[in-house]
C-alpha cells in the first residue's frame, strides 16, 4: 500500500487519478439504471476501503504537492466532460442540476458543517435567488444577471434576518426557527399573487453572456450539442469559483473561528472571537451561495414554483451534505452528485425515493457520521508549500 | 460500536429488501399496464424493426397517482390496440415518464423524451404547474406536445402555438356548465367559495368568480386552504354565519371529501358543488354517508351513451387494471386516438414537424365526439355533464332521483 | 356575530389544542430525560393510528369486531396500538438516539428526522391500495369497491361515540386528555419511577450516583412516550376521521413548536403551548376574512417570536450556560 501511495504522489499519478475520476463520473451519468448503480456502489465501497488505508488522504496530499499539474489536468477534464456528453440532453440536464445542488450544498456547509448550526432552510435561500431572477426577467424585463445580483442582496438580508435568532438561541431552538421560516416561506409565496402564487412564474429569461445565448443548441464540428452544454459551462465556472471561495474561507481565520464556535462557543468567545459576527457571517455567505444556486436553477428550468423550494428540498440538501461529508468541499461535491444521480435513476420507482433518502441518512449517521469523504485535519503548510506533517512517515524521519 | 454496526447492517438489509420489493412492484404494475416497451416490438416484428416513439408524461406516483396511473393505462391501451391492428408500418412505443406532480421532475423527464431521436410527439400532464415547466423544453427541441389533462387556461396560447395543443377543456370551460346548472337552473344565489392553494384551486376560484360576476353576484366569502388541511371547522363556522346556501369547492378529492363530511357533521344546510378533481371513488369512501348530494361537473360525455365510449369502458375493464377510470382517463385515451390518427396521415416515416402540422389540422372522431383544434391549439370539442352522489355511488345527474324530484338538494 | 362566532369556534380550538398537546407531552418526556429532541414523535403517533386501522381490519375480517362490545373493542385496539408504538419508541431509541449519546445535539435531531421519514414512507407503502381497500371496506362500505391506486388517505373507524353527536365525541376526547394528564402527573410526582425520571432530568450523573438505574428509566420513558403517542394518534384520527401517512410530519412540527412555546421540560407547559397553538390557528382561520390561508403562517410567526423573545418558554426556568 505504501508503494501505491508513493506512486500516487507523482505528476503522472495525479493526472491518472483525475482521469479515472472523470471517466467514472461520466459513466455514472450516462449509463442505464442498473450498471450506473453498480458502478456507484462500487465507487463508494472502494473509497471507503481506500480511506481505511489512508489512500484518500494520500490523494489529497498528492494533489497539493503537484498543484499545478492537478489544476491544469483538472481544468482540461472539466472542459472536456461537458463536451463528451455531446447531444445527450437528458444527461446534460441532470449533470447541470447536480452542479447547481453542489453549489447550494457548499453554502449550506458554512452553517451545518463549519459552525454546527442546524439550518433547515437552504431551499428557501435558493428560492430567494430563483424568484429574484424570475421576477426581474419576467415582470421587469431586466437581464437575469441583474436578477442574480438582486438575489444576492436579498439573500444577505434574509440571511441576516434568519441569523438574528442564532444570536439568542442555539441547538433545537435554532433548528425550529429555520424550520418555521422554511415552511412559512413556501406558504407565503403560495398566497402572494404578485409572486406568481401557486402557479409559479413560467418563461424565466435565459442567461446570455456578451450576446452569446447560454441555453441554445449549437452545432460545432458537425455535432449538434445539447442546449444545456453552454449553460453547464457557466454553472461549472460558478462551481469552480465558489469552491475556491469556500476553500479559502475554510482555511482563513474566519473558517477557523467558525470551527471553534462549533466546538464550544463560550470558549470561542473567551478567545476573542466575535461569536455573533461570525455566526451572522456563516448565515450570510451560505445564503449567498444558495441564492446563486437558486438563480442558476431558475435559468435552467425557465420556471419557478413554490413546490420546488419546499421543506423536502431542504431535507434533500441536508442529506447530500451528510452523505458526502461535512466541512470538506470535495466530499460535499461528491455527496451532491451521488444523491442527484440516485434520485434521477430512481425515477421509475419514485414511491421509494423518500424512503431511500431516509434510509441513507439513518445508515450514514450510524456507520459513518462524517460522510463518505470526511473532513481532513487542517494542514496549513500544505497550502503554500510541501507538507511538513506526513502522517505515514514518522518512522522514516531518522533515515532522512 | 459493535451494536451500532449490527443496527446498521439490519437497516441495510431492510433497504435491500425494500429495493427488492420495489423492483418486484415496478414490473408487476408494468405488467398490469400492457407494457408497450416489451411487447410492441414482437407485435411489429414482422414489419421490420422500425420504431416510432411517443412520450407520455403523467403523475404515476405521488399524490395524484390515481388519475395519472389510470390515464397511463388508457393511453398505453390505445397504443397497444393500434399496434395489434397492424395498420401501422412500424411499431409504436410509448416512453412513460412519471412527473410525480413536481415541475422539476417533469422537466428532467421531458429532457429524457426529447433526447431520444425516435420520438415524434409527446402527450402530457395532469398538473398545470408541471406543464408550465415542460412546455419550454418541448418548444426548444421542436417536439409537438398534446396536453391530455392539464386545464389551466393559458397553457395553450399564441406563443405556444403550434407546438402545444390540448384536447381537454380548460378550467374556464369546465366551470361554465356547472355555473349554468347551479346559478341559473337551480337558482342558488348565496355562494361561498372554498379552494385549495394549488394552481388548480386558484384557476377554479378565478373562473367561478368570473361566472358569478357575469350574473351580477359576488361570493359571500372566499377561503383558501393549504394542501393537506384536515380541519375545516373554522371555515364551516364562517359558512354558517354567512348564510350561504351553496358551497363551491375548487380543489381536489381528499380535501373536498373532508370538507363535505365535516359539513355534514356540522349540519350545514347548503349544496356542495365542485369540479372534476373530486370525481373519484375516494370521495365516496372518505365521505361515506356524508358524501350524499354532492354535485360534481365532469368533462366529456357519458361514455355509456356512445358505442365507442362503451367499447372503451369494456376494453379498459377487460384489461384488468387496478386503477378505475378517472375523470380524465377518457381524455388520455382520446389523446392517444388523436395522435394515432395523425401518425396515420404522416405516412411511413413521421417526423415531429409533420406531426405538428397534422395535429393542428386534424379532425378525429374518438370516444367523445369529434375533436378539432382552434387557432391557438385548444380543442373545440367541449362537453361536460353533471354527476351527483346518490345512495353511496356516482350517478349521472340527469338520470338521478335529484333531477326527477324524488330527492332534493339542501339549501333550498 | 363576533362573540357568537368565538363561542362556536371554541370547541374546535380546544380539540386542536388537545391533539397538539398529546404530541407536545411526548417531546417533553423525551427531552426531560435525555436532553434530546426525538423528532419522529408525530410519525410514531401516525403509526399508532394506522396500527389501529390495520388491527381493526384484521379483527373485522376475523369477525371479532362485530362480536365484541364497543368498549372492549376500543380498549383492545388501543392496547394493540400502544404495544406497537412502545415497540417503535424502543426502536427509535436504539437506532437514532443511543448511537449519538456522545456526539453533538445535531445528530439525534437529524437521525430522528430520517427515521421519521422511514416510518412515514413505510406506512405509505404498506397501506397501498389492497390493504387500504380492505380497511375501507371494513370501515365504511359493506362491499369492497375497486380502490384508487396510490397513497390515498385512510378512513378512520369511528370508535369514540360512533352514534353520538359531535359534542359528545368532543367531550369524551377532552375527558381522555384530562385522565391522561392526571395519570401522568401522578406517575411523575408520586411514584418512585416518575421521581427517578425527574432526577435524571435534573442531573444525570448525580442520579446515577444515587443508585438510579438510568438505563432502565430511559427505556421506560420511551415505552411510556410510545403509549402516550399512540393515544395521540387515536384521538387525532377520531377527531379528523381521516389519517394521512404523511400527516405525521406537520403534526410533529406543530407538537414540537407547542412544546417549545410551553417550555421544553415542563408537562404543564406542553398543555399551555398546545392550547395556545390550537387557539391561534383556529381563531386566525375563523375570525379573519380569508384568514385560512394565513393560519399556518401566523402560527409559525408566533413560534418564531416566542423563540426569539422568550426561548425558555412560558413555563420554564431561564437556564444559565455553565462552562
Amino acid at each position: 500500500m505504501d508503494g501505491f501511495k508513493k506512486s500516487l504522489d507523482t505528476a503522472l499519478g495525479v493526472i491518472l487519478c483525475n482521469i479515472v475520476i472523470a471517466v467514472l463520473v461520466h459513466l455514472i451519468i450516462v449509463m442505464e439504471f442498473v450498471p450506473s448503480m453498480i458502478i456507484m456502489v462500487a465507487v463508494v465501497g472502494i473509497i471507503l476501503v481506500l480511506d481505511r488505508f489512508g489512500v484518500v488522504n494520500a490523494m489529497f496530499d498528492a494533489f497539493i504537492h503537484h498543484k499545478a499539474v492537478a489544476i491544469i489536468s483538472g481544468v482540461i477534464l472539466l472542459i472536456a466532460s461537458p463536451i463528451s456528453l455531446g447531444s445527450q440532453n437528458y444527461a446534460a440536464h441532470i449533470t447541470t442540476t447536480a452542479i447547481i445542488y453542489m453549489i447550494a450544498c457548499l453554502g449550506l456547509n458554512f452553517q451545518m458543517g463549519s459552525t454546527d448550526m442546524t439550518n433547515f432552510a437552504p431551499a428557501a435561500f435558493m428560492g430567494v435567488g430563483a424568484y429574484s431572477v424570475a421576477l426581474c426577467t419576467v415582470k421587469l424585463g431586466w437581464s437575469p444577471w441583474v436578477g442574480i445580483l438582486i438575489g444576492i442582496l436579498l439573500s444577505v438580508l434574509f440571511g441576516l434576518v434568519m441569523g438574528l435568532p442564532t444570536l439568542k438561541t442555539k441547538g433545537y431552538y435554532l433548528s425550529l426557527v429555520t424550520m418555521a421560516m422554511q415552511l412559512a416561506f413556501t406558504q407565503v409565496i403560495n398566497i402572494m399573487p404578485a409572486l406568481g402564487g401557486s402557479n409559479g412564474i413560467p418563461g424565466v429569461g435565459r442567461f446570455t453572456l456578451f450576446g452569446l445565448e447560454l441555453y441554445k443548441r449549437y452545432t460545432v464540428a458537425g455535432i449538434r450539442f445539447a442546449p444545456q452544454i453552454p449553460y453547464m459551462f457557466m454553472c461549472l465556472a460558478f462551481l469552480v469559483g465558489l469552491t475556491y471561495v469556500a476553500m479559502r474561507v475554510y482555511y482563513s481565520k474566519s473558517g477557523l473561528s467558525l470551527n471553534t464556535i462549533a466546538q464550544d462557543d463560550i470558549a470561542a468567545n473567551c478567545m476573542g472571537i466575535n461569536v455573533s459576527r461570525q455566526k451572522l457571517f456563516a448565515f450570510v455567505i451560505g445564503g449567498i451561495f444558495c441564492s446563486i444556486a437558486g438563480s442558476l436553477f431558475a435559468g435552467l428550468d425557465s420556471y419557478v414554483g413554490p413546490e420546488t423550494y419546499s421543506f423536502s428540498k431542504s431535507l434533500m440538501l441536508i442529506c447530500m451534505l451528510i452523505l458526502g461529508g461535512m466541512d470538506n468541499s470535495i466530499g460535499i461535491i461528491a455527496g451532491a452528485f451521488l444523491l442527484t444521480i440516485i434520485s434521477e435513476k430512481l425515477r421509475d420507482v419514485a414511491d421509494f425515493q423518500q424512503l431511500v433518502y431516509g434510509l441513507i441518512l439513518v445508515i450514514m449517521l450510524i456507520v459513518r457520521p462524517n460522510g463518505i469523504i470526511p473532513k481532513r485535519v487542517r494542514n496549513y503548510c500544505g497550502i503554500t508549500k510541501r507538507s511538513v506533517v506526513r502522517p505515514a512517515e514518522p518512522q522514516k524521519n531518522p533515515a532522512e | 460500536m459493535k451494536k451500532n454496526r449490527l443496527i446498521a447492517i439490519l437497516m441495510a438489509i431492510l433497504m435491500v429488501a425494500m429495493f427488492a420489493v420495489g423492483c418486484n412492484a415496478a414490473p408487476s404494475t408494468g405488467a398490469e399496464a400492457p407494457s408497450a416497451g416489451g411487447e410492441a416490438p414482437s407485435a411489429g416484428g414482422a414489419k421490420g424493426d422500425k420504431v416510432v416513439k411517443i412520450g407520455f408524461l403523467a403523475p404515476i406516483t405521488g399524490g395524484n397517482a390515481a388519475e395519472g396511473a389510470a390515464a397511463r393505462n388508457a393511453f398505453v391501451l390505445a397504443i397497444d390496440q393500434a399496434n395489434a391492428s397492424g395498420e401501422y408500418p412500424y411499431a409504436i412505443e410509448v416512453i412513460q415518464i412519471d412527473d410525480q406532480s413536481k415541475p422539476e421532475v417533469g422537466a428532467a423527464g421531458a429532457q429524457k423524451i426529447v433526447s431520444d431521436p425516435d420520438v415524434v410527439v409527446a402527450s402530457g400532464h395532469w398538473n398545470s404547474g408541471v406543464a408550465e415547466a415542460t412546455i419550454p423544453v418541448f418548444k426548444e427541441n421542436e417536439i409537438p406536445m398534446l396536453i391530455w389533462g392539464a386545464i389551466r387556461e393559458n397553457l395553450t396560447s399564441v406563443e405556444n402555438y403550434p407546438w402545444i395543443t390540448r384536447s381537454a377543456p380548460t378550467d374556464v370551460q369546465e366551470n361554465i356548465p356547472l355555473a349554468k346548472a347551479v346559478l341559473d337552473d337551480m337558482a342558488y344565489d348565496k355562494v361561498f367559495i372554498v379552494s385549495d392553494l394549488t394552481s388548480y384551486g386558484e384557476g377554479n376560484t378565478t373562473a367561478f368568480t368570473a361566472e358569478l360576476a357575469s350574473r351580477g353576484l359576488t361570493a359571500l366569502g372566499v377561503e383558501k386552504v393549504q394542501e393537506g388541511t384536515v380541519d375545516f371547522r373554522p371555515i364551516i363556522q364562517k359558512i354558517k354565519d354567512s348564510g350561504a346556501n351553496c358551497v363551491y369547492w375548487g380543489g381536489v378529492v381528499t380535501e373536498g371529501s373532508m370538507l363535505k363530511s365535516q359539513m355534514f357533521e356540522e349540519q350545514v344546510d347548503a349544496l356542495f358543488c365542485g369540479i372534476s378533481g373530486n370525481y373519484s371513488q375516494d370521495f365516496l369512501k372518505i365521505g361515506a354517508e356524508a358524501a350524499e348530494g354532492a354535485l360534481i361537473v365532469k368533462p366529456g360525455v357519458v361514455l355509456s351513451s356512445t358505442p365507442a365510449g362503451s367499447k372503451f369502458v369494456a376494453d379498459y375493464e377487460a384489461a384488468g387494471f387496478s386503477e378505475p377510470i378517472g375523470a380524465y382517463t377518457p381524455y388520455a385515451y382520446e389523446a392517444a386516438l388523436i395522435l394515432l390518427n395523425c401518425l396515420k396521415q404522416c405516412g411511413d416515416a413521421p417526423t415531429p414537424e409533420a406531426m405538428r402540422d397534422a395535429i393542428i389540422a386534424s379532425s378525429t372522431t374518438g370516444i367523445m365526439g369529434t375533436t378539432t383544434f382552434n387557432e391557438i391549439g385548444q380543442t373545440t370539442n367541449v362537453a361536460a355533464y353533471l354527476n351527483v352522489v346518490q345512495d353511496g355511488d356516482w350517478a349521472v345527474y340527469d338520470d338521478s332521483a335529484y333531477a326527477s324530484g324524488a330527492k332534493a338538494f339542501p339549501g333550498k | 356575530m363576533g362573540l357568537e362566532r368565538v363561542v362556536n369556534l371554541l370547541p374546535g380550538a380546544v380539540m386542536m389544542g388537545c391533539t397538539y398537546t398529546l404530541v407536545a407531552i411526548g417531546y417533553c418526556l423525551f427531552f426531560g430525560v435525555l436532553d434530546v429532541v426525538v423528532f419522529c414523535c408525530g410519525d410514531i403517533a401516525m403509526f399508532g393510528a394506522f396500527g389501529i386501522v390495520g388491527a381493526y381490519t384484521i379483527l373485522y375480517s376475523a369477525g371479532l369486531i362485530q362480536a365484541l362490545p364497543l368498549v372492549v373493542m376500543v380498549l383492545l385496539l388501543l392496547l394493540i396500538a400502544a404495544i406497537l408504538c412502545a415497540a417503535l419508541g424502543l426502536v427509535s431509541y436504539y437506532v437514532s438516539i443511543k448511537p449519538f449519546e456522545k456526539s453533538s445535539t445535531l445528530m439525534p435531531l437529524l437521525s430522528t428526522i430520517a427515521l421519521g421519514t422511514v416510518i412515514k414512507e413505510v406506512l405509505g407503502l404498506v397501506f397501498q391500495p389492497v390493504v387500504n381497500g380492505m380497511a375501507q371496506a371494513a370501515i365504511n362500505v359493506p362491499d369492497p369497491k375497486s380502490v384508487v391506486g396510490g397513497r390515498n388517505p385512510q378512513g378512520m373507524p369511528h370508535l369514540i361515540a360512533p352514534t353520538g353527536t359531535t359534542m359528545e365525541r368532543n367531550l369524551i376526547i377532552i375527558a381522555i386528555m384530562v385522565v391522561i394528564l392526571m395519570a401522568l402527573f401522578i406517575f411523575l410526582n408520586k411514584t418512585k419511577m416518575g421521581l427517578s425520571m425527574q432526577a435524571i432530568s435534573q442531573n444525570r450523573e448525580l442520579a446515577f450516583m444515587t443508585g438510579i438505574d438510568v438505563k432502565r428509566i430511559i427505556l421506560t420513558t420511551f415505552l411510556i412516550g410510545g403509549v402516550l403517542l399512540s393515544v395521540g394518534g387515536f384521538v387525532l384520527g377520531n377527531y379528523q376521521s381521516i389519517i394521512r401517512f404523511d400527516g405525521g410530519t406537520m403534526y410533529g412540527i406543530k407538537g414540537f413548536s407547542a412544546a417549545v412555546v410551553g417550555g421544553l421540560k415542563s408537562t404543564w407547559g406542553a398543555v399551555i403551548g398546545g392550547m395556545l397553538l390550537g387557539f391561534v390557528e383556529v381563531f386566525a382561520a375563523g375570525l379573519l376574512n380569508g384568514g385560512t390561508q394565513w393560519q399556518n403562517i401566523i402560527a409559525f410567526l408566533v413560534i418564531i417570536v416566542f423563540i426569539i423573545f422568550k426561548p425558555e418558554g412560558i413555563i420554564g426556568e431561564k437556564t444559565v450556560e455553565k462552562v
